[in-house]
């Protein structure tokens, strides 16, 4: 049994946008049954532990163009969780173009955890981000968003992060931050080539990432930096399904095969390696899985910095190198870069805070 | 970028020495007091997946690092 159980409903593999780099595939109309996304709902707190967490996440194409089927699915993992003494965790990706009532309902609910894809300034969003007929997507988006802070929602806005938008990035913070955001997420585009020279300017744009981060704290939070001040403060995180790879963790299609990472549906082909035996109709539970190997190679056993590097994500190995357990040299300079630069801008700031008035403060 | 002391985006990980700035980062006491007090002024740690019980344990913590530092700020005026 899980004290803590990641399960991702892949409601439907339609979306309204048709993003130049996106990896899930065809934007085939093909939704989630109801009972399928219930009975894995089912399987996942039969899963958990008493007591323990069911971290349920909703996932797409667009998933808001399914919200009538997501309250559904949410009301029936608050009434299972409620029955086992469990907890529930709700979060939702979204595009923030979905403007229907109901899809205003799911991202309004207190308890749902929003994640809005913005890539920061509006001509570098339009680029990449347009809707199927090739309208510009940033203004919607950008109003999207302001709303949410007029209601006082908490939020995060996820970046994707390539070559061609990568010089941009700093700038594409301070503007999210102008319209009110005050948490992003930086998503590196995995799926596509690095050069040297892209790789430069991405350390370059780190560094300034970082500058911007440390200046605006603690009003403003970037998880690249988060995570890393975390890992070097030693401080004591919470345990999180994330990353279970089959093993506490499974994202379901909406056909209802079973893959360990909801990044590895694409679109669901008979040809997918990464599909896991079963279906989402049968069985009680999600156990009896056994997690697949963590990272192996050399030069990380040799790392310095090995205990506070996410090169251990086996989605992203796996999408770098065809092979779960290795990372590329992508994924390593892009930890170490984010380490040192984190540990740059903590030290400088060290030698400028007034930690009497800080203390004060509080 | 390996005469950055990078690895290549397109070959394999490459180890960090001990000796780079990160280690130092994590050996240097006042450092990670700076990492405490920022976490007690409102850092965002909940982005690290801490739930409420963990961050009372962290604000414990850090309590206790702030009051040595607020001790280490006094001596040296």
């Amino acid at each position: 049994m899980y004290q803590h159980f990641g399960l991702v409903l892949m409601v439907n593999h339609a979306c309204n946008l048709r993003c130049t780099y996106c990896y899930t595939g065809a934007k085939a109309h093909r939704p989630m049954d109801y009972m399928v996304g219930a009975r894995a709902v089912d399987r996942a707190v039969a899963s958990l532990a008493r007591g323990g967490v069911l971290e349920l996440g909703f996932f797409g194409g667009e998933p808001l163009v399914e919200a009538p089927l997501i309250l559904d699915l949410i009301e029936r993992a608050r009434a299972r969780t409620a029955c086992r003494a469990s907890r529930l965790r709700i979060n939702v990706t979204t595009n923030g173009t979905q403007t229907s009532s109901e899809a205003w309902d799911v991202v309004t609910l207190p308890d749902v955890d929003v994640a809005i894809s913005h890539d920061g300034l509006p001509h570098v969003h339009d680029r990449h981000r347009r809707t199927a007929d090739g309208r510009a997507t940033s203004d919607l988006v950008a109003q999207t968003i302001r709303l949410l802070v007029e209601l006082r929602k908490d939020f995060s806005v996820v970046m994707v992060v390539r070559p061609d938008s990568v010089d941009a990035l700093a700038d594409g913070m301070q503007y999210l931050r102008s319209l009110g955001v005050t948490r992003v997420d930086p998503s590196l585009d995995l799926w596509t080539h690095w050069t040297r020279e892209d790789a430069q300017r991405l350390e370059a744009a780190i560094g300034a990432c970082a500058d911007l981060w440390i200046d605006a704290l603690p009003n403003f939070s970037v998880s690249w930096f988060d995570e890393k001040t975390a890992a070097l403060g030693r401080a004591p995180v919470a345990e999180s399904a994330r990353c279970g790879f089959g093993a506490g963790e499974i994202a379901v299609a909406p056909s209802g095969n079973l893959y360990p990472c909801e990044r590895l549906i694409g679109e669901d082909g008979p040809d997918n390696a990464m599909r896991l035996p079963g279906h989402a109709l049968a069985g009680e539970h999600f156990l009896m899985r056994v997690a697949a190997p963590a990272r192996s190679d050399e030069a990380c056993d040799a790392c310095a910095m090995a205990s506070i590097c996410s090169t251990t994500c086996r989605c992203s190995n796996y999408v770098r190198t065809g092979r779960m357990d290795q990372p590329d040299g992508l994924l390593c300079l892009f930890n170490q870069v984010c380490a040192r630069e984190t540990a740059r801008v903590l030290q400088r700031k060290a030698k400028t805070l007034p930690v009497r008035e800080v203390i004060h403060a509080r | 970028m390996r005469d950055r002391g990078l690895p290549d985006p397109n070959g394999r990980p490459q180890a960090m020495d001990a000796g780079c700035g990160v280690i130092e980062c994590i050996a240097t006491v006042a450092a990670a007091l700076v990492i405490s007090v920022l976490m007690l002024a409102g850092f965002p740690i909940r982005m690290a997946g801490a739930t409420r019980s963990t961050r009372l344990k962290i604000q414990e913590r850090q309590q206790q690092a702030a009051d040595a530092a607020a001790l280490d700020h006094g001596a040296r005026r």
